[in-house]
């Protein structure tokens, strides 16, 4: 039904493992993704879809629904519910890395392809982003991205206005250049619904049944 | 997304498929493999053209020596640039738009590219040939300031095309 | 690892062995065995010495010989608590839980003062989920290192665990208020993660109200503020204050306005479903008119809106064509779940057509061909393939550089079972954008599903890692456990055998024929294996993804993660009802129920002229046709091996063994397979089918009459439905009459039978009843 968008958690960490091998070449076994999970639990979000909900309609009558077990798709964390897209993140934790502030890194972003433009890559980024802020007093974040990938550069440049700080030669397996990417991260900047560009700011105090 | 609607992009081995469907689907000749691994050439000038993030056109043009041998669609498809000669006309090989998006400013585009590009390579002219059938390619670049140098004749004989002939025709930039 | 302090050593056996442990201890252990040997010449029944070559063979890699030496040692020392010590040591490194935590827990009891074997013997006692056990190992550890937060954290774990709360929360208050002067800067993360676990325990122990107050007077100290309002919305909720609920659930949609959660809970809050629809309406465009570019305040109003109100037309018409407009291409697909509804499906059928007669000349190309895909696929969910097929021809002349047209292009094809033309359309949309994995994975996929294994394995390969001297990426594949594949494969590989089967049962067993049926019983045989072995690795896959959670259990109490930590338990303790798994066990199920059968035919005609074996014989007098085939074997292997240097890469051990019995009887083999998910995965109708059908062989009635009673509950909709179901009927039939056909059946158990069916399933009387009475 729709899209959802939230804190990914250990139950959807295989899903998101079958969203990366599908989607990127740069894959992880699944205890790196258990790493990232019962590291920085808050840190990584998902995008799902559901097929099912027929209780949010009441036309719908008993006798047409038929009983089906799960989809055996590796996308499907449980019956109904599929991964589209999903961030994963992490704080900067190499004890021989140069800089000691505080910083998050993104280790992998995808969306489905047939889930795009519907701005999930960049509400996904902007959990990730507050988060990494507000839980782990992350400074700024850093990420990699393929010098060719001109939508995800857009997405991360222009969208996100993260900035280039290097090139890094060879970067990918395959021998790709890498834009090493950065963005500060300011806590009052980063509010998730700043971002929706509505005139109208809910401040608690609306009756919600009511005209505003 | 904040991309405006049309835009040009580089044709690169990931897309060289994007851009031979375009032509598969646009034009009545075909090229070989070998042309198409050829349009990965930094000599070469070759975009694709998007509209809305589709690709919906290309273009592929390369600089030319005017002594060079235009005379059938198989020497002008292979003709390449002679080394220690000075190239004086970029030679349009293929400009296609895909008819559903066609008036719609993608080929303008795509055309300003090899002009622009022609410019920066300090040659004046730039040529192409058409099919004499088609007069909607006639008109389109007419208009957009190309004029009719010659009848080829033959040119398309051993493409097996109903009337061979091409027209040559030039714009000076 | 082990004790640097030995029991009270009295000779010259002692101390040679104390002197070879220390070298084991520093892994010098070609010095350590010459010393042992030395021991064991001397006396061979020294327990520690044997021992502790058990271990130094495991580490030498003579692992066969391993265990072998621990069993002597332990039958001739069993109270020694250096050999206990050395066989946890051993068992764990076999990944034998149970008894490493068995012979570590005994090296305790035997007085070993060693006390970091405490630690290690907790890892392994909650790894087996021997809780119980788990919290004296926690607390003396405590006890022994104090000093450290995550020593009281594990304690903590451990009672709650055991559902102690009272002594987990009171564990976590001690160390709260020792450490409170001494936290700095580094630890105030996992300060706010362990008094959101303290919290989540005061709330599971059922004083919602001391959590709220809790939670309210840690505020200062969170740092996970998202877990803070949805605990804090949730105990409001509880305690029955909604109107403040509410509130909270706002700022959480504030937070994040996707999460469709929040406005279920929130619809309870305000009591939603009291109200008139108005309000529901009213509510969601005022959520709409916050969060404009958010999904559930614009999709949930067009599933709670009945179809005959004029507003479900508005909201559908503005949702479908914002998003046509948009070129988004999921626009179906996020609109299927109202399709269920028939009513809503005939209104958005109309809304979209008739924006494509009217106002498409509006807006520009892209939008068109949005549309027709749209329409396609509306056709193809409507069952009207030809349908689907004209508007997706007519995007694809269209727009023939838009990927996703080929996608469903090929799916409409695959739907009519056109599996071939399917992939091929789908690599024709792959060769547009090489640097897309998806399309990628799509085209393997489909190649897969045309039984064209060679061609998807040469496909995905350009994304994987290319390992020295592998031809493919099958390896790698393997190795990043990348299940979609493996379970793919696998059942390209089946359907590959089923399909010679087919033509050998089609061919006359004539002499000329031969030649031809030697072959197709090599190809069966071949792909078998084969499939066997797919399907068997992504099981292995699994026992990793369990294994994988052995380590965290000590991370996770360091890095101060404990609620995602329990969380973790829980997953793995389900983690075989992961879609995936089940049909897995469901293909393998299908295979050892064939061999199964085959099994029985055999034992039926047994005796009579077995012509396979004669052919066999014939081929074997081929040299060259022998040596030809093994050639082609080895790059068979060469293109499939799944790890470096398998014994058997084919499958072909897999599968004989299966066909012999080697390890017992084959369905006791599945019984024990499909064990994990009747446990783990109590909501599939697959497993209490495959429950059903195997207790039926074993002549265990009344475990095939619980199968059928929770098939039953799942199907019903644990009882909302109430009229009969077919498969219900036919299984209590076949259950009724296997009873009365059994004659060693005892009168009890056919008792008990007939009584669970008129107690349960009385509905069915008449299918039953006839067999039992």
């Amino acid at each position: 039904m729709g899209i959802t968008i939230r804190q990914a958690d250990i139950y959807d960490i295989q899903a998101i493992q079958n969203a990366n091998l599908h989607n990127l070449p740069e894959n992880y076994l699944t205890k790196y993704y258990m790493y990232h999970a019962l590291s920085w639990p808050q840190g990584s979000f998902v995008a799902t879809t559901f097929d099912e909900i027929e209780e949010w309609d009441d036309e719908i009558s008993l006798d047409t629904v038929t009983v089906k077990d799960p989809k055996g798709d590796t996308a499907y964390i449980k019956k109904g519910e599929k991964i589209v897209g999903y961030v994963l993140a992490k704080m900067e934790d190499d004890p021989e890395a140069e800089d000691k502030t505080p910083h998050g890194h993104i280790t992998s972003l995808s969306v489905m392809r047939t889930y795009r433009r519907l701005g999930l890559a960049g509400k996904l980024m902007r959990h990730s982003l507050y988060a990494l802020c507000e839980s782990f007093g992350g400074q700024y974040v850093s990420l990699h991205v393929r010098k060719s990938n001109r939508a995800a550069l857009h997405l991360y440049r222009d969208t996100l206005k993260f900035e280039v700080t290097t090139i890094e030669k060879s970067y990918y397996q395959d021998g790709e250049d890498a834009y090493a990417m950065q963005k500060k991260l300011i806590l009052d900047e980063l509010k998730p619904h700043l971002f929706e560009n509505a005139e109208v700011v809910d401040d608690f105090s609306q009756d919600l049944l009511d005209d505003l | 997304m904040a991309r405006s609607i049309t835009s040009l992009d580089d044709v690169t081995a990931n897309n060289l498929g994007t851009f031979k469907k375009i032509n598969q689907v646009s034009l009545p000749t075909s090229y070989s493999e070998a042309w198409y691994k050829e349009a990965l050439n930094s000599d070469q000038i070759v975009k694709l053209a998007f509209f809305s993030e589709l690709p919906v056109g290309g273009v592929k043009a390369k600089p030319l020596n005017l002594s060079s041998d235009l005379a059938t669609f198989d020497s002008a498809v292979g003709a390449k640039l002679v080394p220690k000669m000075v190239p004086n006309v970029v030679y349009i090989e293929t400009l296609a738009v895909l008819t559903a998006y066609q008036n719609l400013g993608v080929g303008k585009q795509l055309l300003d590219h090899v002009i622009d590009q022609t410019k920066q390579k300090y040659i004046h002219d730039v040529c192409v040939h058409v099919h004499v059938t088609n007069t909607h390619a006639l008109e389109w670049y007419e208009k957009h300031g190309f004029e009719q140098k010659s009848l080829v004749k033959d040119y398309y004989k051993l493409q097996g095309l109903e009337s061979p002939d091409a027209y040559l025709l030039y714009l000076k930039v | 690892m082990a004790s640097k302090r030995a029991p009270i050593l009295g000779n010259k056996e002692d101390t040679n062995f104390n002197e070879a442990l220390k070298l084991y201890d520093s892994k010098q252990y070609k010095k350590a065995l010459k010393l042992v040997d030395a021991n064991l010449k001397k006396n061979s029944s020294h327990a520690a010495s044997l021992t502790l070559k058990g271990c130094i063979n495991y580490y030498i890699g003579n692992k066969p010989e391993a265990e072998s030496y621990i069993v002597k040692g332990l039958t001739k020392g069993e109270n020694n608590y250096i050999v206990n010590h050395l066989a946890g040591i051993y068992y764990r490194a076999v990944e034998n839980y149970t008894d490493a935590a068995k012979w570590l827990k005994a090296a305790i009891d035997n007085g070993s003062p060693n006390k970091q074997i405490l630690r290690d013997l907790s890892n392994l006692q909650v790894h087996i989920r021997d809780y119980k056990s788990l919290v004296s190992s926690r607390q003396g550890y405590l006890e022994f290192q104090p000093g450290y937060r995550a020593n009281w954290t594990g304690t903590a774990i451990a009672l709650h665990l055991n559902k102690n709360y009272k002594g987990a929360i009171s564990t976590l208050t001690k160390i709260e208020s020792i450490i409170k002067e001494h936290l700095q800067d580094q630890d105030m993360y996992e300060q706010s993660e362990c008094l959101l676990y303290k919290n989540d325990i005061i709330f599971q122990s059922g004083d919602v109200q001391k959590a709220l107050e809790t939670l309210e007077d840690d505020k200062p100290f969170i740092k996970d503020m998202l877990s803070f309002l949805e605990y804090k919305a949730k105990y409001l909720m509880v305690l029955g204050r909604t109107q403040e609920s509410s509130i909270v659930y706002r700022q959480l949609i504030q937070r994040n306005p996707d999460n469709i959660e929040y406005y279920k809970q929130l619809e309870i809050c305000l009591n939603i479903f009291e109200k008139p629809l108005s309000s529901r309406i009213k509510l969601y465009e005022n959520l709409n008119k916050f969060y404009p570019k958010a999904d559930p305040p614009k999709y949930l109003p067009m599933m709670f809106i009945p179809s005959s109100h004029p507003a479900f037309k508005e909201k559908a018409q503005n949702y479908i064509l914002g998003q046509l407009k948009k070129g988004v291409p999921a626009s179906f697909v996020n609109i299927k779940p109202i399709l269920k509804n028939p009513k809503k499906l005939k209104i958005i059928e109309e809304i979209v057509a008739s924006f494509f007669e009217n106002a498409l000349s509006n807006y520009d190309p892209t939008i068109k061909v949005w549309g027709l895909y749209f329409l396609s696929q509306l056709s193809l969910y409507q069952k009207d393939l030809a349908t689907a097929t004209k508007y997706i021809d007519t995007a694809l002349e269209h727009s023939p550089t838009l990927v996703e047209l080929y996608i469903l292009k090929a799916r409409i094809l695959k739907h009519y079972k056109k599996y071939e033309a399917a992939a091929q359309i789908m690599d024709e949309g792959r060769q547009l954008d090489l640097q897309d994995r998806f399309v990628n994975s799509k085209a393997t996929k489909y190649y897969l599903r045309a039984n064209e294994i060679d061609k998807a394995v040469d496909l995905i390969s350009l994304f994987t890692k290319l390992d020295k001297d592998a031809v493919n990426g099958c390896k790698d594949l393997h190795t990043m456990q990348a299940n979609w594949f493996i379970t793919e494969s696998a059942e390209a590989y089946k359907r590959l055998y089923h399909q010679y089967e087919e033509e050998l049962a089609s061919i006359e067993k004539t002499p000329e024929n031969e030649e031809i049926i030697g072959s197709l019983h090599d190809k069966i045989e071949t792909y078998k294996g084969l499939a066997l072995k797919r399907y068997t690795a992504v099981v292995k896959i699994f026992d990793i993804f369990f294994n994988d959670q052995f380590d965290f259990h000590f991370y996770c109490l360091r890095r101060g993660t404990p609620r995602d930590y329990i969380k973790t338990l829980q997953w793995e303790d389900t983690i075989h009802s992961t879609p995936i798994y089940v049909r897995v066990i469901k293909g393998l199920s299908e295979i050892y129920l064939e061999i199964y059968k085959e099994q029985q035919q055999k034992k039926a005609v047994e005796g009579e002229d077995d012509g396979t074996t004669v052919i066999k014989k014939n081929n074997k007098k081929n040299k060259k046709a022998k040596a030809q085939s093994l050639k082609k074997k080895e790059s068979l292997i060469a293109k499939v091996e799944s790890e470096k240097d398998d014994a058997d890469p084919l499958g072909t051990k897999l599968l004989s063994d299966l066909v012999n019995n080697a390890h017992g009887n084959i369905i006791d083999n599945l019984l024990k397979l499909s064990q994990p998910l009747l446990n783990e995965a109590k909501d599939y109708q697959f497993n209490w089918e495959l429950s059903f059908k195997l207790n039926l062989i074993k002549s265990k009635y009344v475990l095939s009459l619980q199968a059928i009673k929770n098939l039953n509950s799942i199907l019903s909709l644990r009882g909302r439905i109430t009229s009969k179901i077919p498969q219900i009927e036919q299984l209590v039939t076949e259950l009724g009459e296997a009873v009365s056909k059994d004659e060693s059946v005892n009168e009890a158990i056919k008792k008990v039978v007939k009584m669970g069916l008129s107690a349960s399933l009385s509905d069915y009387k008449e299918a039953y009843e006839p067999y039992l009475n």
